[in-house]
């Protein structure tokens, strides 16, 4: 189909996608406080199910026909306008719904929607205007993330990816009353803006590869993803970069930290942890649908980069595992329900960055859709548990009681399960999803991670790190699975732990739907992406993501000249089971170690080993490896010394006192200096003139020290003695020495020469003349000796 | 020239007007400010028939005014704008009406002269923008100083003594070297065009002898970088911001800090490229040093109109490093973050102003939590932040993003015989730039908005009064246009910049020689063409000393 007749109100209905959601968030920022919740919700939701219609309608229509024609890596594309135009750098403000992309939206509209009708319900207690601020912030979310998931080039995903740094920052300090809230939305933007800026210097540093290859200015501008992706880039990308690297090396690895920061890796996780602090709704928002599964996309949909780079596949595999282990050993101690969500949102996170860092792509989006579906329903029912305990907490203060709880505080659940049931069910489908168990869609989406570690072998990859990379994530499921379940144990097993939990109730019907939906699909989803086997061979859509994906994928090593080579291998069926059935065990595993200690309550075995061998270990896990405290003595402190020392220092001291102020107060100085002088009294003026005289006279005629001239005419020297100050001059007594023999010369009268001015042939002076002079009064002698130049025709 | 009335006409409104104010009876303050904005207002509009006539694909001066003026020294009155100074001028007679309005109930005592002021120094800063004439600039580059320095020495705050006599004494010593420096330019281009000039077209095509160049780029460079600011030359203007009224500061970061920019890419650039290469490694590592330092510096204030007018020292430290970077991104992007932040600093101003007037105190320990109170002025305030914090799709972005990418990418193209140090690595410290924005804007933003509203006396705080409320819708639409769709501006500047860097490479290649007509003087190696034309006489004895060791008094 001819994208171009893809419109509506003459905009490209790609543009639409983002749009329908700005709009709403457009109308709500400005003109919400002034009407009812009713309007607001209802613009709110219905922009965000607009979009996801018009998104299920673009991949199934205009997009399914280019993929059966074979362009599903094109795809849709559609420019809306040039963005920036400089030179030979154009931006254009283009979109391209590719089978990857096309993804994405579908997540993103569809879970959204789902949270935009779930927050319905959990918001109604705000105030009229702060309820049209949140779903105004909601729709700039959502918005946002379309942009950057759509956008056909880096500075257009350069867009998104600050908009939605923003909106964490808006709706993360949503309840900005209280300064840690507000404190925590600044630190998600400040951490993500380092990210941002890795991410600006590997946009440029792109550019700059390629500005010379012939495509650099087609109409689809410059950075264009699918210009990229053209094998006439390679060569750009592999050249050499700082040492024997390739260039891919560098601007992957400035990309990747950019993706750092949206998708909490290390060591820019810190700020999502405290993400929490926003309403639960936004925190599922940004935990499965937006924000964080950015990073994993955008590596994604860099495939063609990473796949050049060996060394850079190695930086995000491992910085994926570290996270992933580091995280999940963070949530064994943690107490609050949202937090112990958040660490195991960094750790699925590392998982999808492995997947990354082994070219294993399909993988990455498998696990990032699973993961959307079972985290936005864990934080929905989580979300759905808190609003419960506040119910109870509401209840004790309506009945005169002191509330004992705080509505995420899990220690003082449990039990909750006889009065929540739906929730109950929703959250315990999605922590099997989450721990791995057949047939839940996390356990095929986990395991195709595991499966291609244990394979990837591009060129340069050490043999044994993919078998690593296996082990290291083995560990880090059986810790998810036992946290995830230690969570469900503690909330809603056993018996109520507090008054509050007690009279706790279930949650209406906006904020339950969604909960079964995303429940459906978190058990479901699994079953697009199931591994390909040769026996027993499973119906073409069983594995449809992965050739969904593939044309917008790079799978290929990039290499010129030599043959194509997966990065990723394909293991034997019997491997694959096998893998399989280590990964189920290992979950399994997890969860009977969770009921053992937690199943009815915390049992009395977890105080014994808190306090006993494992001490130090459970510190540290419950103070979250003391990282945040590590930044602010290294970073946050330092940086305000800096600033202060700088401003009071260098700014105030240095320059503005010293330099500046010190050149006015020598200027100052001279001023007031004349003004002594220039007073008006005649008597100092007076003394002014005579002490004045009296130094020029010294300096003008003391200072002049006997000496003689000379000077040759005509083959003749004429010396002429000038006596000098303080010596009675005119009656000084002169002798000359004009031979050079030491003693005074005698005239032709044989008395000794007394003239002040002498005339003697040039061959008779010697190379040293001599002049002494008598002080008549003083009887002082002075002599004078100079050297002659000798200036003899 | 078709329009080239306009540019005179723009500069005679305000001038006009002030002294049509002042003959207005003293008292009647609603009435001078309903003239001042009516006033400029219409400089406004007619500001705006300068796009009809303006051809957006000529590289040359255009709307161009030329009458003689003082005969005996050659000194025309001769005005014209090109890609370069357009939207400098329009960014001009759009900020003066938008910001009387805005500080409408500001100022009391003395509003008849209050307006004058205001009006004159339209008049000052306009006909710097558009003088093309060394002698007219200078007139009107001194016009400037003197409303500043009265707006600031009687209606500023407590230290405005102080504050106005520092302003005016670090201008003035910039602007005296340059004086000379103009002198030199000016008695050497008489021996090479035969005849003195103050013609800026034709000076331009004088080309000085190499020393001479180093010392009036210096001399030329000073004045401007004090404008600019450029770091350690910056302490001026914080002390002036802070003490300056509220109408005076969005002028002063607004407008009157581009002409540091305006004047390296204008005058010190052109007329003396050899000098420009001399300095320019130097620049740009005061230029990088600014950027991060402002940042730093702005964190530590505790006085918002401080840290905002430290955040003027890091953003025209971008303007700076875009202009040296020489490439057609950095340069373009370089005047459009000028556009930029004359709308996101002036907007910062007058936002500082609205909470000013209702709580007399600009420390920021005295704010928080005036979102509650105020949700309007919360909002479009934060869009204002959001754009000088340089958020992709609002105007700052464009800018910082051009001029940082222009100096990544600059090393390439460098001409011969010019360059900055590693031009990777200095766009790479200029974008942490980006980081530190963000740190210090929203550490601003979270303290006066975010946070208990625990303060009696904030509890009272009226939003904004439609006047004022007219003014941010405004410049909340205009830093949103401008983020959305640059290329309009940009396209209508790239001619311009294009020549601009062009000739700046091919007469900084001018090898060394006397003084002479640029391009005319032969290579050393005698040409090997055998029909090489003879080369002119050579132009009469060269200068002596440069000007500025010469003339300093």
């Amino acid at each position: 189909m001819d994208s171009s007749k893809l419109q509506i109100l003459g905009l490209p209905m790609l543009a639409w996608v983002p749009l329908l959601p700005l709009i709403g968030a457009f109308l709500n920022l400005t003109l919400g406080r002034r009407w009812s919740k009713t309007t607001t919700h209802t613009i709110a939701v219905g922009a965000v199910a607009l979009a996801c219609i018009l998104s299920i309608y673009l991949v199934t229509g205009p997009l399914w026909q280019q993929f059966k024609a074979g362009n599903g890596g094109t795809g849709v594309e559609q420019i809306v306008y040039t963005w920036i135009e400089v030179g030979t750098f154009k931006a254009q403000l283009a979109f391209r719904l590719d089978t990857l992309s096309a993804v994405m939206i579908l997540i993103v509209t569809f879970i959204g929607s789902l949270i935009h009708l779930y927050s319905v319900g959990y918001m109604h207690g705000e105030t009229d205007s702060g309820y049209a601020r949140y779903f105004g912030y909601l729709n700039l979310f959502t918005g946002s993330m379309l942009i950057l998931v759509l956008a056909a080039n880096l500075p257009v995903m350069f867009i998104g990816w600050e908009g939605v740094g923003l909106c964490s920052f808006l709706l993360i300090g949503f309840w900005f009353e209280n300064e840690n809230y507000a404190t925590a939305g600044r630190k998600a933007f400040v951490v993500n803006r380092i990210g941002d800026f890795c991410f600006l210097l590997g946009m440029f540093l792109l550019y700059w590869a390629v500005k010379d290859t012939s495509f650099a200015t087609t109409a689809r501008g410059s950075l264009d993803f699918a210009n990229l992706r053209d094998p006439a880039a390679g060569p750009a990308f592999v050249q050499g970069f700082w040492g024997g690297e390739r260039l891919a090396a560098a601007a992957g690895i400035f990309l990747f930290i950019g993706a750092c920061g949206k998708s909490a890796q290390i060591p820019l996780y810190v700020w999502l942890p405290d993400a929490m602090a926003g309403p639960t709704p936004v925190s599922a928002l940004i935990h499965a649908a937006t924000m964080v599964t950015a990073g994993v996309y955008m590596i994604c949909r860099m495939s063609f980069l990473y796949s050049a780079s060996t060394t850079a596949l190695i930086v995000v595999s491992t910085v994926g595992l570290l996270t992933a282990l580091a995280a999940a050993f963070m949530a064994f101690a943690q107490t609050d329900l949202k937090k112990v969500l958040a660490y195991s949102t960094v750790s699925q996170l590392g998982f999808m960055f492995v997947a990354a860092g082994t070219g294993n792509w399909v993988a990455a989006i498998f696990h990032l859709g699973t993961h959307a579906f079972f985290k936005a329903c864990l934080f929905l029912g989580a979300g759905s548990v808190m609003h419960g305990m506040e119910h109870g907490i509401e209840h004790l203060v309506a009945n005169g009681k002191q509330p004992d709880a705080t509505s995420g505080d899990i220690t003082k659940m449990g039990g909750i399960r006889k009065h929540m049931p739906i929730t109950r069910i929703t959250f315990m489908i999605s922590c099997l999803a989450i721990a791995g168990i057949f047939p839940f869609s996390g356990f095929f989406s986990k395991d195709e991670i595991l499966a291609g570690d244990w394979t990837v072998h591009p060129p340069g990859w050490p043999v044994w790190y993919g078998k690593l990379l296996w082990g290291g994530l083995l560990i880090a499921a059986l810790g998810t699975a036992f946290y995830m379940w230690r969570l469900y144990f503690m909330v809603f097993s056993g018996d109520e732990r507090s008054e509050t939990a007690k009279h706790s109730h279930e949650s209406p019907a906006t904020m339950t739907l969604p909960l079964v939906v995303l429940a459906f699909f978190a058990t479901i989803a699994g079953f697009f992406g199931l591994p390909h086997l040769k026996e027993p061979h499973l119906p073409s859509i069983t594995h449809g993501l992965s050739e969904w994906l593939a044309p917008s994928l790079t799978h290929n090593w990039y290499m010129p000249g030599s043959p194509e080579q997966h990065i990723a291998g394909h293991p034997t069926d019997a491997t694959l089971l096998a893998l399989m059935g280590i990964a189920l065990m290992i979950g399994v595993a997890g969860i009977v170690i969770a009921y053992v200690l937690y199943g009815r309550g915390p049992s009395p075995a977890v105080d014994r080993i808190a306090d006993g061998p494992l001490h130090g270990a459970y510190e540290a896990s419950k103070n979250k490896l003391w990282v945040d405290e590590f930044y602010d003595l290294v970073i946050v402190r330092p940086f305000r010394y800096v600033a202060s020392g700088l401003y009071n220092i260098v700014d105030r001291f240095i320059i503005d006192t010293v330099a500046v102020n010190g050149v006015a107060f020598v200027v100052g100085l001279f001023g007031r200096l004349s003004r002594w002088v220039q007073n008006g009294q005649v008597q100092r003026y007076l003394a002014g003139v005579v002490i004045g005289a009296a130094l020029v006279f010294m300096m003008s005629e003391c200072s002049r020290k006997p000496t003689f001239t000379y000077e040759v005419k005509d083959n003749e020297y004429t010396f002429v003695a000038e006596p000098g100050a303080g010596v009675a001059g005119a009656k000084a007594r002169i002798r000359w020495d004009l031979d050079g023999n030491g003693i005074p010369d005698l005239d032709t009268n044989g008395k000794p020469v007394d003239a002040r001015e002498v005339k003697i042939r040039a061959g008779e002076v010697g190379s040293i003349v001599t002049l002494w002079i008598e002080d008549p009064i003083t009887q002082k002698t002075v002599s004078v000796t100079r050297k002659i130049r000798e200036e003899v025709q | 020239m078709p329009g080239s009335f306009i540019l005179p006409l723009i500069l005679a409104l305000p001038l006009l007007g002030a002294i049509f104010v002042m003959c207005t009876p003293k008292a009647e303050a609603s009435l001078h400010r309903g003239l001042g904005i009516a006033i400029s207002t219409i400089t406004f509009l007619v500001s705006l028939l300068i796009l009809k006539f303006f051809n957006p694909k000529s590289d040359a001066f255009q709307l161009v005014f030329d009458t003689e003026w003082i005969p005996g020294l050659g000194a025309h009155f001769k005005t014209g704008i090109d890609g370069i100074s357009v939207f400098l001028v329009i960014l001009t007679t759009f900020l003066m009406p938008l910001t009387l309005l805005g500080t409408r109930k500001a100022v009391e005592k003395h509003s008849r002269e209050f307006i004058a002021c205001m009006l004159v120094l339209e008049t000052g800063m306009l006909g710097a923008f558009v003088a093309l004439d060394l002698f007219l600039f200078y007139v009107a580059w001194e016009v400037m100083l003197i409303p500043m320095y009265l707006l600031i020495g009687i209606w500023g705050g407590q230290r405005r003594l102080y504050a106005s006599i520092k302003f005016v004494i670090y201008t003035m010593v910039g602007s005296l070297l340059m004086l000379v420096a103009i002198f030199y330019v000016y008695v050497s281009g008489a021996e090479v065009l035969g005849g003195y000039t103050t013609d800026l077209e034709r000076l331009m095509t004088v080309a000085l002898p190499y020393n001479a160049q180093v010392w009036c780029f210096a001399a030329f460079a000073l004045a401007f970088a004090i404008k600019v600011p450029l770091f350690p030359l910056h302490t001026w203007l914080p002390d002036a911001h802070v003490e300056a009224p509220t109408a005076g500061s969005v002028i002063l970061a607004g407008v009157l800090l581009k002409f540091g920019i305006y004047g390296f890419l204008r005058y010190a650039m052109p007329l003396f490229p050899h000098g420009a290469a001399v300095w320019a490694p130097a620049l740009a590592i005061l230029s990088v040093i600014g950027i991060i330092y402002g940042a730093f510096v702005a964190f530590a204030q505790d006085d918002v109109k401080k840290l905002v007018a430290y955040s003027s020292v890091s953003h025209l430290g971008f303007c700076m490093i875009g202009v040296l970077s020489l490439t057609a991104m950095g340069v373009s992007g370089s005047i459009y973050a000028m556009l930029s932040h004359g709308l996101t600093t002036g907007g910062l101003f007058l936002g500082i102003g609205v909470l000013y007037e209702r709580r007399h105190t600009r420390r920021l320990a005295e704010y928080g939590g005036i979102w509650k109170q105020m949700p309007i002025f919360s909002g479009l305030f934060l869009i204002v932040v959001m754009g000088s914090a340089g958020l992709p799709a609002l105007s700052g972005f464009v800018g910082e993003f051009l001029t940082i990418f222009g100096t990544f990418i600059s090393g390439d193209t460098l001409p011969q015989g010019y360059s900055i140090p590693m031009p990777r690595l200095m766009g790479a410290l200029s974008a942490t730039g980006v980081i530190l924005g963000a740190v210090y804007l929203l550490y601003m933003f979270q303290k006066v908005f975010f946070g208990k509203l625990d303060k009696a006396r904030n509890g009272k705080l009226p939003d904004l009064r439609p006047h004022e409320f007219v003014v941010f819708v405004i410049l909340a639409v205009a830093i949103f246009l401008g983020g959305l769709f640059p290329r309009p501006l940009l396209t209508v500047m790239e001619p311009t910049v294009q020549k601009f860097v062009r000739d700046f490479g091919r007469r900084v290649a001018e090898p060394d020689g006397p003084a002479h007509i640029f391009g005319s003087l032969p290579t050393p190696p005698p040409a090997a063409a055998p029909n090489a034309p003879t080369p002119p006489p050579a132009a009469p004895s060269a200068p002596t000393p440069p000007a500025a060791e010469g003339g300093t008094p």
